[in-house]
């Protein structure tokens, strides 16, 4: 009875061995040892992931400047990356970038390839790069490339909690690429993407896997891994010195020190990155021609920040709806808003927050390159996510160095005391009321603002004061004499006109900031809008300048190299941001918002569309707004006004790679051809004609046998395989049919010789 | 054994006796000699022409004609007019490809030969010329040019571990009013020479 007993035991824990075994081998398993969803094809987003290498040449050698990760978004070499370590900067001097690939599985890549960068925005720090040189120099034909790619996917339908996998290299070339996966724990909002500039990850990842990229649980790119790195030149900072840069036979403090980051978590959202890789998908290339011409040189002074202060939410236009002191318990948005000036694309700009004094890494964002402008209103701060109680500290660092700090305590009852707030701009109508779109006014005589008020009692003392460009204009100091809560409308009048540009109101009470908001005062007056740019157009022309002086044209021919967009303007002050926003077929092609450099009035700004393949058949259109307003716009058709399909693009579905083996011998079958027939025809079709155009993919194998589809296959489609080699019998199956749950799928096929 | 009647053991000759073979014998061996050698020669034949088979290619717009062999995969999809390829064979595709550029009045073959080779030069690893030939006699009878080429061959997917090969070339030129027909032999090094008699009979059989 004992004995019995004893191997029952033995008998359930052998049991207990096994299922655990089976249970675990049911998950690939991550780097960090984290399991990662069995639905993920984690092996080729691998695959898909490189690291990138600048460098300068020096004599004949070449020098490592900076480095990051990258991943491969099409078949033809498409790299989505940072910009700070592809783009020539002070920080990252090199000219040239070396791709290096995963070739063997869990071994450190290996440099394959040279790109240049073809599409950028240094100020979301995303760049595209295009695999065009062998290592060696040779040009690489674009149709010659067939590389594991990954998809992106809309980041919007990304939600808190969700789980991400982050792939990058975490070692400067000496590791592998590491899968790790982490939750979504916030969104953090800026004035350059809203509520979603950011995503915040629950795992701090090494800084050199920046520039890699966070997917979804369906294998699609939602998110790149962001982060600056302080130059090696300004102090606090980190860096590592790779290589005898001055050639003394020594790699010491000497040498080039390549800036390197600490941990970050902050991700950039991937439909930022989309309108990048559709224009390169496109071979589109826009110039902003007037833009170039201007070619304004600004000394830039020292990074700043001030008027440091909190607000609850922001509205429309990226104003503040009113200052706020403390935060009510349970509250779930906050924004830190602040103004900036002596900023540049180069700044590395950080927010690091605590809370009761420990550093709280949902809330901070990592060092990352500078969105906005030289100067201005900025924000950052989040919604939908709630604050624990506590003393918060926000504190603002520019290259390294903390600048300025404000502190806000969350916890408590609403605050009761009077307030001020939802300032909206607007001119007086006919009959006395404030109307128009909010923010942009026409040039005039006269500026309204109405402001609500709640909690007031009479006789409190209150402020208006307002500003142009940042110089007080206008001050109203008087006791309140209005209801306890309401509307209250106030304006700024200029019987010789208020001229064109950036003002701000600020309202206190007790000579405490209540709220603020900035309007801008452009263009001429013209129902709601205020016609600031008028006459936008597509047109044709040899060079830019027959350009401003040929009509418009609403329709090209298909296959058109090169279009002129051109449009005039009125009342708009140097320096005020204004945006153009691209559009194909409605999907955002390219959008810049810059401050205006042309003159106050002026006609014939113009831009240049060019495709290197011709402009692909689809409907154009420019888009141009101050602030969040569109004041105008112009559309053209290209051929049959509708973008091509690309087969190519897809990554729907799963790559096939297997192994062919010699059936006698078991050894890998080096040349054989693996050819995957479209699921229109079957294997006797295919061998009646033998026609490529049958053929789904071609694969043949490598020395060891292996082989990879290098495109991805449908899910439940029925493929035709035929597997032909000399010397060895063929293989031909009708009806291969892959489900999702096939995942990741890597066949084992046995040839005879025959 | 045999005794004599005197007790002396004679000698016997024991002889193998030749079996002689029924003129029915006879004819059935020679039959089976001739079906063996009749099956021998059809079977080589079918071999010939199993391997020699031909699938006819007819492009109306650019008016060539040419029979490929059977099961080589055809392609004319690409930025040529078309081209086929050895799918079978183990290691490079042996592969033909017929194109056509336009000529201008001032450009001659060899001008065309250099654009060729200037652009191969930038992205064929080790592309050298071996030899140009420009009194390649067609088949046809008239007079063309012939260029020899080698190069390295690597496969263009990284993440498969595949030796380079040494690729052979050969580019057959024939100009035929203002426009160049090019056709193109490539073949691993090794099996050149010996694959060179289906380019030939493709060449032969070329319609332009």
């Amino acid at each position: 009875m004992h004995w019995n007993s004893r191997g029952h035991i033995q008998r359930w824990l052998l049991w207990l061995v096994l299922c655990t075994g089976i249970l675990v081998s049911s998950f690939v398993v991550a780097q960090d040892g984290a399991p990662i969803a069995p639905t993920l094809d984690i092996e080729r987003i691998r695959q898909a992931t490189v690291f990138i290498l600048q460098a300068r040449t020096v004599g004949d050698t070449l020098d490592i400047t900076c480095f990051s990760s990258g991943t491969i978004v099409s078949r033809d070499g498409l790299i989505l990356t940072n910009a700070y370590a592809t783009i020539p900067s002070p920080a990252c001097p090199g000219e040239e970038l070396v791709v290096a690939l995963t070739v063997t599985p869990d071994a450190p890549p290996i440099p394959r390839y040279r790109a240049a960068v073809i599409q950028s925005n240094p100020g979301l720090d995303l760049a595209l790069l295009r695999i065009d040189r062998e290592l060696d120099g040779r040009l690489i034909p674009t149709a010659a490339l067939a590389l594991p790619f990954v998809e992106t996917d809309d980041s919007s339908t990304v939600t808190l909690d969700d789980t991400i996998t982050i792939v990058g290299y975490p070692g400067i070339a000496s590791d592998p690429a590491a899968a790790q996966t982490a939750t979504v724990v916030a969104f953090l909002a800026e004035p350059i993407g809203g509520e979603r500039s950011w995503m915040k990850s629950s795992l701090e990842i090494p800084a050199s896997m920046s520039g890699g990229g966070a997917y979804n649980r369906a294998g699609r790119l939602i998110a790149i891994p962001t982060n600056a790195p302080v130059s090696a030149a300004r102090p606090g900072s980190t860096c590592v010195t790779l290589q005898d840069s001055n050639r003394d036979n020594l790699i010491n403090a000497d040498d080039t020190c390549i800036p390197v980051g600490g941990r970050i978590s902050t991700l950039r959202p991937a439909n930022f990155a989309r309108p990048l890789i559709r224009a390169a998908q496109l071979g589109l290339t826009l110039e902003n021609l007037s833009e170039r011409s201007a070619n304004i040189i600004v000394a830039a002074p020292q990074p700043g920040f001030r008027r440091l202060f909190f607000a609850p939410s922001v509205n429309e236009a990226g104003m503040p709806t009113q200052v706020i002191r403390t935060l009510p318990a349970g509250s779930t948005s906050l924004y830190l808003f602040f103004d900036y000036a002596g900023m540049t694309p180069e700044t590395v700009f950080e927010l690091r927050v605590t809370t009761d004094g420990i550093p709280n890494t949902t809330f901070s964002l990592s060092p990352v390159r500078w969105g906005g402008g030289a100067r201005g209103i900025w924000y950052i701060g989040s919604t939908g996510q709630p604050y624990p109680n506590g003393d918060y500290e926000f504190t603002l660092l520019a290259d390294g160095i903390p600048l300025e700090s404000a502190r806000l305590t969350v916890g408590g009852a609403p605050d009761t005391s009077p307030q001020f707030s939802d300032i909206i701009f607007g001119a007086v109508d006919n009959d006395g009321n404030v109307s128009g779109n909010g923010f942009v006014l026409p040039v005039g005589p006269i500026a309204n603002a109405v402001f609500l008020y709640r909690n007031m009692t009479d006789g409190m003392s209150w402020a208006a004061l307002w500003y142009y460009e940042g110089t007080e204009i206008a001050r109203t100091e008087t006791t309140w004499a209005d209801a306890v809560s309401g509307a209250k409308d106030i304006s700024i009048q200029e019987p010789s006109g208020l001229r064109p540009g950036t003002y701000r109101l600020e309202l206190y009470i007790d000579d405490r900031l209540t709220t603020t908001a900035d309007f801008t005062m452009a263009g001429a007056q013209q129902g709601v809008l205020p016609q600031v740019f008028f006459d936008p157009r597509f047109t044709s022309a040899e060079t830019p300048a027959e350009a401003a002086n040929t009509p418009s044209i609403t329709t090209f021919s298909s296959g058109v190299d090169t279009t002129y967009t051109v449009f005039n303007w009125r009342s708009l002050l140097p320096g005020t941001l204004w945006t153009a926003r691209w559009t194909v077929d409605g999907n955002l092609l390219f959008e810049e918002t810059i401050p205006w450099s042309q003159s106050t009035d002026g006609a014939n700004y113009l831009y240049r569309l060019s495709g290197t393949r011709g402009i692909p058949d689809g409907t154009y259109a420019l888009e141009l707004y101050l602030g969040p307003l569109r004041l105008a716009r112009a559309e053209a058709r290209v051929g049959i006004g509708q973008l091509p399909i690309d087969p190519f693009a897809q990554t729907d579905g799963i790559q096939m790679r297997g192994q062919i083996l010699d059936a006698n011998t078991g050894a890998g079958i080096p040349g054989v051809s693996f050819i995957l027939i479209s699921e229109l025809f079957s294997v006797a079709d295919f061998l009646q004609s033998w026609d490529n155009d049958m053929v789904y993919a071609l694969a043949v194998t490598d020395r060891i046998g292996r082989f990879q589809i290098d495109r991805p296959l449908s899910f439940d489609a029925p493929y035709s395989v035929y597997i032909t080699g000399d010397g060895y019998l063929p293989i031909e199956a009708d009806g291969v049919a892959i489900a999702p749950e096939d995942l990741p799928l890597d066949l084992t096929i046995y040839l005879t010789r025959g | 054994m045999t005794t004599s009647t005197n007790n002396i053991p004679a000698i016997v000759e024991i002889r193998r006796v030749e079996a002689r073979d029924t003129l029915r014998q006879r004819w059935s061996n020679y039959f089976v000699l001739i079906y063996a050698a009749v099956c021998f020669i059809i079977a080589i034949n079918l071999r010939d022409s199993i391997l020699n088979a031909t699938v006819r290619y007819s492009d109306v717009a650019t008016g060539i004609r040419a029979n490929y062999p059977a099961n080589w995969l055809i392609d004319d999809d690409g930025d040529y007019v078309f081209q086929v390829r050895d799918v079978s064979r183990v290691g490079f595709k042996t592969a033909i490809i017929v194109d056509i550029q336009p000529l201008g009045l001032a450009t001659t073959t060899r001008n065309l030969l250099d654009a060729l080779s200037l652009d191969r030069a930038q992205t064929l690893t080790g592309y050298r010329t071996l030899e140009i030939d420009e009194a390649y006699i067609l088949p046809d009878g008239s007079t063309g040019t012939a260029m020899l080429y080698t190069y390295v061959n690597a496969e263009v997917n990284p993440v498969l571990q595949t030796f380079p090969t040494i690729i052979e070339g050969l580019d057959v030129i024939a100009v035929r009013q203002e426009q160049a027909i090019i056709v193109t032999f490539l073949a691993d090094a090794r099996t050149f020479d010996a694959e060179r008699p289906i380019f030939e009979r493709l060449l032969n059989a070329l319609e332009f």
